[in-house]
Parts: C-alpha cells; structure tokens; sequence
C-alpha cells in the first residue's frame, strides 16, 4: 500500500526481515518474493526510500551476515576483484585501489560522509541505479563486469549495459549482485575522477567526471582514452563521440578543448542544463590533463 | 575600564557537561508515563476547500485513542500578531479550506509513532482544489485568486488581553494585502531634489530556513484539575503560556511551561504553531500526555521560514556621498497566513534607521498573502534583506560616483549621542570606530577594487536590543540559601546562545560571588518571574539587567543586615567573594551564610529574597505604532561592521569566502566566549545565506525540504574568522552590555554581496549568489 | 511481528523485542533510554544520531535495530567514564566547541572514532572526520580547535 502523499512523516512502513547466511539462501528468498523483496546492504539509500514512502517493501532481505561477499582481491592477471559488499571506505582506504585503480578509490572517498561510506557499499552504489552515483564513472572507463547470481546460476554483465533508465538496471527481480570484476588497466595507463556538487562542499555530485588514459610506449600519443560521465544523463555514460576523437592522436591544448566540448554535448541534464554542460567541458579537460600528466 | 571578577570573563558554559554527556534532556527526550504519539495530517493541496473529513476508520485502528480534526479545536484563531488592526487570522486546525501545501488539516494521537502514521492514513479528507496564486505581484492583481476573504475575530485579541485598551475589529482582506506600513521623516520629494545622483535598484530575498538541529517538538500532558504542563522547544515562555491557554480557554497560570534543553532556535521557535496547540487538545481529549515530534520535513515546510521580500530601494546623495534621502518600498510575502509580517516591515525600516544619517526618508510596505508556507522572524528579521539591499546600493552608488565605499560609508554612519527621528538616541554606537578598525585589520585600501576574482566588501547593520512585545519586560528572584549560596531564578530560555551562563555570571559579580556559587533555575513559567523572553534581543539588556537589579536588591538587603549586625553604616561596607566586611577593616567581615542565618532569627524567618525587573523601553507603554513607525522603540542597539573576503573561481563562478571579520558593538561582552560564538555563528550563517541557501517552490510544493536538498554550511564551507573586540559601554545595559546575537547575519549577507561584485565587477540582485547568476551576469555585462 | 534481539551497547548487553522496522536509533532513544543520540532529520543527512559500531561511526537512524547485533555499539553516554570526562568532552567544554549541544554528541563520537584510528590528524583529517555531522550554532571553528588540542595534548603525553 502506498502512503506516498504522507511521505513527510519519514515513518518507516512495516515489512517482514529475513537474514539469510548463504548466496543461495539469498538467491532462494529473491526467487521466491521477486518484486515484493528488497535487499538491504548499507540501507543508506534504500531506508531512506521507505521513509519518503517512494518504495514499501514487504520483504526486507539482510546480506550483510553473508561472509563470502565482503573482500577486495587483486592479482595483475585476474585484475581487481570486489565483493559487493565491500564498504565504500574500504574501496576508498584500500591500499590496492589506491595504488592501481586511484580514481575507484577517489570515486568511493567521494559519496558522502564518513558515516555513509562506513555503511554503505560498493553494489548499492551500483544496484541504486541512479544517474548520479559517484562510483559508476570510474567503473565505467575500467570497463568493469558485474557478477549476478541467482537461482538460475550467474551472468557477468558489462557495466556499461546494466544501466537502462534512472534507478532501473539489467538486475533483474531475482537476481543478486556478488561481485565486481575490473581488469588490470593496460600498461601507461592511468585515470582521475573529477567532479563539482551541486551547492556546498559536500553535496550530491552535480557532474562527475572519470578518465583513464593510455599512451603509447613512445609516450607522445593517446592510444586509448575512455570518459564516463555521471548526473549529467539518465544514467551514467561514456563519452564515445568525444573519445573517438581523441583516440590514437598527439595530446594537444586545442584538441582537449573540442573534447571536451563534444563531451559536454553527449550530455542529456535534466536541470541547471546549460551550466551542467558547461562543468562537463570543464571537468573533461581538467581530467585529461590530470590523467595525462599522470602516466608521463 | 572597570575591572572585574565574573563578567567580561571568559567563563566555559554552565550548561556543558550535561550536554557534553547526553544527559541534557531536549523536549523529545522526554517520556511521561502512559504516553502517547501524536502526528499530524497535512494538506497537499496549496489551495482547496475542505469538502468533508471521515476520521471513522482512523478512529477504529488499533492502538489509537484519538483523532480530531477542525471541529475539534474550534474557531479560536491564534497568530504572532493578533491587534485590532490585523487580527489573527491562523486556526490549529483548519476549518474550511486550506491554503499551503503542509497546512495541519488533523491530528492523531496513538501508542506509537507508526500505528499513528497508519492512522493518518485512514483519514479521508475530500478537497475541493481551487485557483492557487503563489507571486505576490500577481496576487495584489485584481481577479487573483483569493487567499482569504474577510476575517472576522471570535475573541478578544491578543492586545486587548495584554492591556491595550482596544477592541477587537474585523479585517477585509483586499487584493490579497495582509499588512502595510508607511513611514516617512522630512520631505522625501525635496531630498531627492537636492541630490545630485540618484540610484533606483530592485533586490530580491528568498525564503530560507532557520534550520536548527532540534526538530520542533511538543510534549503536553493535561492532568486532571485542567492544569495543562508543556515541554516545548521555544523562544519564550510568555507567549506559548498566553497563546496555549487562550485557544484551549483555560487561564495563562494553568500553563506550565517547563524547562527543557533547546536544540537551536534562530527565531524559528517563536511562532505559535499548530502542532503545540494539538498536542494538548490531544491529551484534553485523551486524559494522557501527548508528544509531538515533527520530522525534518515538516519542519521544512511548516514550520515556518524567513521573509521574502522584492526590496526597491531609491537612494538621493550629493555628489560627495552625503546621503539626502532614500526611499524603500518592500513587497513582503508571508505565505499563506499573516505570520510576522507587519511586524518584519516594521523592522526592516527600524533596523536602517540607526545607521545612517538619512534626513529625509518613506519607508512602505505591503504584505501580501499568497499560497506558500507561512513567513516568521529570523536572526535579523528583517534586517537581512534590507541591508543586502541598501548596503548593495551604496556600493553600486559609490562606483558611479567614483567614491570609495568605505569612507562613503564613514560620510553618513551616526554616531554615538545621535537621536534618531523616532525619540530613540544611541547612548553608544560602535559603527564609525567599527569601519576604522575593519578598513585597518584586513588592509581594505590595498585590496578593495583590485578585481582579478578577488573581492573585499563590506555591510553594516544595525539591531534593538529589546523592544516592547508581551509580556513587557522581564524580572528576576536572588534567594539567599542558608549556605550563603544563591539561587538565581529567571524565565530566560537558554538555547545555546549562552543566556544561562550569562545571566549566572550577571548574578555572580553583581552579589560578589564566584560562578560555583549561584544556583540557576532558568525558564521554567511556574518558577520564574515574567521574562521578555529569547527572540527580541533582549537577552542581556532587559532579562540581564532585570537579574542584576535582583542581585543588586538582594546584596542590599545582605548589606543592611551586615550593617546590623557589625553595627556599621552600609556605606563603610564592601563585597567580595560571598562575605560583607569593613572597608577600614577587613578583618570585621561576615559569610552570606553567617547573614542570611542572622536574618532569619532576628527578622522573623527572612532568609533574603531580592528581586529585580527591566522594562525594553520604561517609559514607553506598550508598542510603537507597527504601520508608522512613529514613538519610542529600544533603548539601546548593537551594531555590526562586517567585512568579507572572497575569491571567485572564473571557470566554475563558485565563490569561496576566504576570510569574514566582524566589528560588533554589543557594549561590554558580558562573557567573551558567548560573544565570539554568536558572531562566528553569524559568519558562518551569513555564508549560508549569502551563497546556498534558498526555499524553492513549485506550484506551492517546497521541492527541497531535507539537508540533502536545502544546503546549511559544513565544516568545509566556512571562512576564516576574525572578531574585531567592541570597547563601546552601553550605560543603560548591565555592566554595559547590549545585543549580540543577531546583528551581524545581515552585515555579513550584504559584505559577501559586496565583496562578490568587487570581485567579478558585476552585480547580482538576488540571494543566494549562484554560480549561474555569476555566469549570466557576466554574460549580460558586456551587452 | 516482533522479535527478541540482543544488543551491545556500551559494554553492556541488552535484550530488546522489537519490530524490524525500527531503527537502532529508535530503539536506544525509546527502547534502551539512552537519549543521547539525536534524531536530527531521520534520513542521514545531518549526522546527529551518529554512534560508533565496531569503533566506525555510522548513521544510527538508518540501521535497523536488527542489523545492529553482534556489534560492540558506543553511544555518547558511554564516552565519559566512571564520571570522568573523555578529554573530548572537556575540550569541548573547554574550546567552546557547543552552544545548543544537539549536534554534539554525534560530533564527539565522530571526533573519538578519528583519534582512535589516527591520533594525530591533520586539520584537514579532522574537518573530513566531521564532514558529515551538521551544526547550525557553532560555526564549526571551535570544534576542530578543540579536537586538535586532544591530539596536541595526546602528543604531548607520549
């Protein structure tokens, strides 16, 4: 029953709770409940939801006591592995991230406040499904995979098809995200997240911007660049049209700009439009040259 | 400078340890035994009658114990102003039609928080929409929709009650107009006449949010003799004892209002609101106390917020700066109900007057109702808007007449000994010295006009320090305890500004006694005397000095009994540190506790008892007229000189506010650490103001009631702070002192406005200052 | 329907019948007494219901109450200790570091989480650590200040 036009009282709506130990116990109940189900990681985002009376789940499902889904593992062939339930801050302090993939854990530092990223996690982040989320940029230009599980056995989904509209993603009802797979960046390669939010410091983000740049071995060209974008769209993108045209090409001041002006007109913002655009510009190119100067 | 022991030193709160710990008990802390939950039905409509309410299967829910709506609570309208002229016009409950989105159309009270959500649930109300207006130039239009018709008093108002001999009138709403003002001094036609330059410039403020960290919240247990105890978070224990006790036809002494912690207030207690109102006809009705808490949402959109206000103000001065006339003309809008407005009017005009030397001014003002959330005071009330507008103009006058502002400023500010136009004459006034130091301490010359995106500005502002509003002053109680310790009984609400630690030190210095030595009972409305209350500016200057002159009578007394018993004349008699000796010879000396004990076998069980009361204005009955502006109105004023410095990214336009330094004249600091704290407090607001803060409405919904929408400064979006120290003494204040607690958010607001423009060269007309503003007005600059 | 659940707060166990829709700070405020964590706004934004679990601080208005066992909980009334002020406390008190205090408890479990990890931060460690805790009183200045000067103090003890 929806209660939506009382939603200023921030009351929570009653549900049922279930705590299940194993993925397949996890996988049972979501087989079972489908759309009456919600699962709760961090809660940062989905009890917030149930207070405004946006969602009224009848089924709570608690993964947190599943053990096998919080770690962060890293090997140069298999690239960086994450369990869903891997906390923000632990993404964010991780030494790993920090010294490989810098910008996820930039990314990760970024959402919230110290409190929220104590409870919240890497997969909501992502199963949230906005188009705002901070860590979906960087997890984007990583050209990472998601790994979903159910009882139907596990798909792994590019990253970059599991956003379809705002807060609606390829996971299906039954389906439960486990891990998050990002291959080992490709030599002189490196990558920076950027952003600016929307009113006071620390604020939802108002563009977010992630770059991962490759050069080549003589050091001169950009053999590879990928740009993902976030709040500035429906759901988080990459830039392709403004990429193509700087892929394989000698880095210049006056080709940077007209990236980064293709890239602002990738974007599809639903409000504060024209400065959303123009931040996008500003950012893209503020980020290639910190990527940039960062592998040379 | 006179020295002394308590006062003007920088005592650490009394009140720290408790809060430090979590013991301190705010109102929704408490739980009273058999209590329940209540929680308001809201309308989500910005216009609409109310057709018909079915409160049955709410009522039939278990768990709940009762459900009323506007039959219930009745026709008695309650309202922050309630004159002949302009009778209140809110109801608890609404009667017939709502008129914002969020106006409390029924309440439920049931054992817990949830079973009571799920009976608002169960309520149908049918509504009837109706055309909704929400500009307030569009509603002063012929064929705007109506927001109220005529309104038609039920009772005595609130003046009549208080002792003004008037009665009570009906009010025919016009075009929407809920309140004007008019004032005027000296020929405003001739003023401009004799100018040789004249500016016209139009400002728009926006609704913003008091925002404290407290949500509002009312706990009320009737029992069963028809005494009704309250815990509130409030800003005065007067108004919510005469507002309760009215609308629920019981007598004010049957209202207890008790002393609670206060989670921040900025003006945002003061109304009456409905949900205390329902809080106790739920528990009339149910025989058991009743809590209300209100989410933050509510709180957002119901609980009252700042004045918008478009200010068009028309400035006349000769070509060498001196100001010879000004004219301002403010469209108030309060929303939906009448909330402060004749009132911020009024101050927006008191609050100009004394800081320049304008011999020829017309300050108007019309109120005008529209289908938004209700408009109260906040820290200024009124005065921010005003000087974000005046103090914008006088730069923008300065530039065109190639003046610097400063000394522009220095041209026309008053000065102390001054008598402003209505009687009222500033015994001291720290804003020449107060520009001097600033210019001085952040090396204004070497800054100002270098442009390069970085700016320095500066504000000025001035604030009452009381005026007369019910009930009319405040008084104190000194008890003398056997022990020789004193027990300090006064109604002033301590909600973080310090007032409990102050008016202890007030005690202390004034008996000759140490902190440790004074026992305080503060705000509670059975236990202390009358009290003007928090939301005035009276704190130090009327409820201070009412506790000094109970001090003071109570010392007295000590001293007459000492002259007794050591067989002296009071005048060879001195005080220090909890003992009466001979000046001549100190070894004859007596404890408090060796006097009181005296007094109380010798004078028939007298144990000592002083008392002590302060009027805002003595002299003055009652009020200056609110629509005039004529009669006398505070006898003493704080002022503000603040300066910003600010540094504005050309690339992303957001402003970074570097450094604010603040030159206030609150007389003698009283305590230091109290002063600091509401200045740092103000820089740090005013920031907010200045550059995030901004109530956005659609179609009468508030879109961004939550922190996540509604931005407040965070630890990282706050300047470098710098207090320039006052040395001016108010003789009428206690010790010297006066306000401080909400002058400078308006000096602040207009210094970073100011600062902003003289860092990008362009000007912008509306709070807050965005970065899309900056980019448009840059844009439209080279047009 | 209600279940029986078991929580550690403060070094001490306690065992409550609660809805799962309840929050943990719900449940310490009207369930354990413990009124000292604050429901600022309910929806984690303004950081005053702030605990520490597990020694990390989190928003206690969104936990539910039965996602909080088998944790260590600290709330603010765990901090002083056999009435002996954390020297945070007394910093704070000190430093004017609070004026209303209905910020300050979720502050100071920020503050005693910070220098429990690292005990001597920078200034800028110490305004990250309390980035997420609004106060609308204090202006915040005093309130680094005064975590700073525990750092200092702690420094110098060593």
């Amino acid at each position: 029953m929806s209660t939506s036009n009382l939603g200023y009282l921030l009351t929570l709506p009653r549900f049922n709770y279930l705590a299940p130990k194993t993925i397949d116990e996890a996988c049972s109940l979501l087989d079972k409940y489908g759309g009456a189900a919600r699962v709760i990681a961090g809660g940062t985002d989905l009890l917030v939801s149930m207070k405004k009376r946006e969602i009224s789940p009848q089924y709570i499902i608690n993964i947190k006591a599943i053990p096998e889904l919080d770690y962060i593992h890293y090997s140069h062939e298999d690239g960086l592995k994450i369990g869903a339930l891997a906390t923000l801050q632990s993404v964010a302090s991780s030494s790993i991230v920090k010294d490989k993939f810098g910008l996820l854990a930039t990314a990760c530092k970024k959402v919230g406040t110290p409190q929220v990223r104590n409870m919240g996690t890497i997969g909501g982040n992502i199963c949230n499904g906005g188009p705002s989320q901070d860590t979906v940029p960087s997890l984007l230009v990583l050209e990472a995979k998601l790994k979903l599980v159910s009882l139907q056995g596990e798909r792994v989904v590019p990253v970059d098809s599991f956003f379809i509209s705002p807060f609606q993603t390829a996971l299906n009802q039954a389906e439960l995200l486990t891990e998050i797979q990002i291959p080992t960046p490709p030599p002189r390669s490196n990558g920076c997240y950027q952003w600016l939010t929307k009113i006071t410091a620390v604020d939802e983000t108002l563009v977010g911007v992630a770059v991962l740049m490759t050069s080549d071995s003589a050091g001169g060209l950009c053999k590879d660049i990928r740009i993902g974008l976030c709040s500035v769209a429906p759901v988080p993108i990459r830039a392709r049209q403004a990429e193509e045209l700087l892929r394989g090409k000698k880095i210049e001041a006056d080709l940077i700009e007209q990236v980064a002006q293709v890239a602002a007109d990738e974007t599809r913002p639903r409000s504060r439009a024209n400065y959303r655009r123009r931040m996008t510009s500003l950012l893209v190119k503020r980020a290639i040259n910190e990527a940039w100067q960062s592998i040379r | 400078m006179k020295k002394y022991s308590v006062v003007g030193k920088p005592v650490v709160r009394v009140d720290g340890r408790v809060k430090v710990t979590g013991q301190a008990e705010y109102s929704g802390d408490i739980t009273l035994p058999n209590m329940l939950h209540g929680k308001i039905l809201r309308s989500p409509h910005p216009h609409a009658k109310i057709i018909k309410i079915n409160t049955a299967k709410a009522e039939a829910l278990p768990g709940v114990k009762a459900v009323i709506t506007g039959k219930d609570t009745g026709p008695v309208r309650f309202g922050f102003v309630d004159t002949p002229r302009y009778p209140a016009d809110e109801y608890p409950l609404a009667i017939d039609k709502v008129r914002y989105v969020g106006e409390e159309v029924a309440a439920v009270a049931a054992v817990d928080e949830i079973t009571a959500a799920e009976a608002l649930d169960l309520i149908e109300v049918e509504y009837e929409p109706i055309p909704a207006v929400f500009d307030p130039e569009e509603a002063l239009k012929d064929g705007a929709p109506k927001v109220h018709e005529e309104i038609i008093p039920t009772t005595t108002c609130a003046w009549e009650d208080w002792g003004v001999a008037k009665q009570a009138r009906p009010y025919k709403v016009v075009n929407n107009i809920c309140a004007t003002t008019s004032m005027s001094y000296g020929d405003i036609e001739k003023g401009f006449a004799e100018s040789d330059y004249v500016r016209e410039d139009r400002f728009v403020v926006p609704a913003t949010s008091h925002a404290a960290m407290e949500p509002h919240v009312a706990l009320a247990s009737f029992d069963s003799s028809g005494k009704l105890d309250v815990w509130l978070s409030h800003m005065s224990l007067a108004l919510k004892q005469y507002w309760l006790a009215k609308t629920l036809g019981i007598p004010v002494s049957k209202v207890r209002v008790h002393k609670a912690f206060i989670g921040g207030a900025f003006g945002g207690k003061i109304n009456l609101f409905p949900y205390e109102f329902l809080a106790a006809f739920l528990s009339r009705k149910t025989g058991r106390p009743v809590r209300i808490v209100l989410s933050r949402e509510e709180v957002f959109t119901s609980c009252r917020l700042s004045h918008r206000m478009i200010v068009n103000v028309k400035t006349g001065v000769k070509s060498d700066g001196t100001i010879m006339a000004q004219h301002v003309k403010l469209i108030n809008d309060p929303g939906a109900y009448r909330g402060s407005s004749p009132v911020v009017m009024f101050l927006a005009h008191a609050f100009c007057n004394p800081i320049y030397n304008i011999p020829n001014w017309l300050h108007e003002g019309v109120g005008v109702y529209t289908n938004k959330a209700i408009c109260m005071p906040r820290r200024g009330h009124g005065s921010p808007q005003t000087r974000f507008a005046a103090e914008s103009q006088l730069d923008m006058i300065a530039e065109d007449l190639g003046l610097e502002p400063a000394e522009l400023r220095l041209k026309n500010v008053r000065k102390p000994g001054d008598v402003l136009p209505n009687g009222d004459r500033l015994d001291s006034c720290g804003l020449g010295i107060g520009v001097w130091k600033a210019m001085e301490l952040t090396r204004w010359k070497e800054k100002r006009g270098k442009g390069n995106n970085q700016g320095i500005g500066m504000g000025l502002a001035a604030m009452f320090s009381g005026a007369a509003y019910y009930p009319f002053g405040s008084g104190a109680v000194v008890k003398l305890n056997p022990d020789g310790i004193a027990t300090l009984f006064t109604g002033q609400p301590e909600f973080g500004q310090g007032s409990d630690t102050a008016m202890s030190q007030i005690a202390a210095e004034e008996l000759g006694l140490t902190l440790d030595h004074i026992v305080l009972v503060s705000a509670d409305s059975e236990l202390c005397p009358i009290d003007i209350g928090g939301f005035l500016s009276a704190g130090i200057f009327v409820s201070g000095e009412a506790v000094r002159r109970a001090a003071a009578d109570a010392k007295q007394q000590l001293l007459a009994n000492a002259a007794e018993i050591l067989e002296a004349r009071i005048d060879d008699l001195d005080v220090n540190n909890g003992h009466i000796y001979v000046k001549a010879n100190p070894e004859k000396a007596l404890s408090f506790s060796e006097i009181v004990r005296n007094s109380i076998q010798k004078h028939d069980a007298d144990s000592i008892i002083g008392k002590g009361f302060c009027k805002p204005v003595p002299e003055i009955e009652f009020y200056p007229s609110l629509s005039k502006g004529t009669g006398r109105f505070t006898d003493a004023y704080g002022f503000s000189v603040a300066v910003a410095e600010v540094e504005v990214d050309p690339e992303t336009a957001r402003v970074k506010v570097l450094e604010v330094t603040i030159a206030d004249d609150c007389g003698f600091g009283i305590n230091p650490l109290n002063v600091h704290g509401q200045l740092l407090s103000q820089a740090v607001m005013g920031t907010g103001d200045a550059l995030f803060e901004e109530i956005v409405t659609e179609d009468g919904q508030i879109i961004n009631p939550s922190f996540a929408d509604y931005k407040i400064p965070g630890v990282f979006d706050i300047p470098k702070f710098r207090h320039i120290p006052t040395e001016s003494i108010e003789p009428k204040g206690p010790f010297g002192g006066k306000e401080v607690g909400e002058c400078a958010r308006a000096a602040v607001i207009a210094a970073i406005a100011n600062a902003v423009s003289d860092a990008i060269g362009v000007r912008i007309y509306s709070l807050p200052i965005t970065p899309e503003k900056i980019f448009e007005a840059l844009e439209n600059k080279g047009k | 329907m209600k279940q029986l659940i078991t929580l550690s707060v403060n070094g001490e166990s306690y065992q409550v019948a609660v809805e799962p829709s309840i929050t943990l700070l719900d449940v310490l405020r009207d369930g354990l007494g413990l009124i000292g964590a604050k429901k600022g706004c309910d929806l984690g934004n303004c950081g005053s219901c702030t605990v520490l679990l597990g020694g990390k601080p989190v928003l206690s208005c969104l936990l539910l109450a039965v996602e909080a066992q088998d944790k260590d909980i600290l709330t603010i009334e765990g901090l002083a200790e056999n009435g002996q002020l954390h020297p945070l406390q007394q910093a704070f008190i000190d430093y004017s570091a609070l004026q209303c205090g209905f910020c300050t408890p979720g502050m100071l479990l920020s503050a005693k989480a910070l220098l429990d990890e690292n005990p001597q931060p920078t200034e800028e460690e110490v305004k990250e650590a309390i980035s997420g805790n609004l106060c609308r009183c204090t202006g915040y200045i005093e309130i680094v200040e005064a975590i700073l000067k525990v750092a200092q103090s702690n420094r110098g003890a060593e």
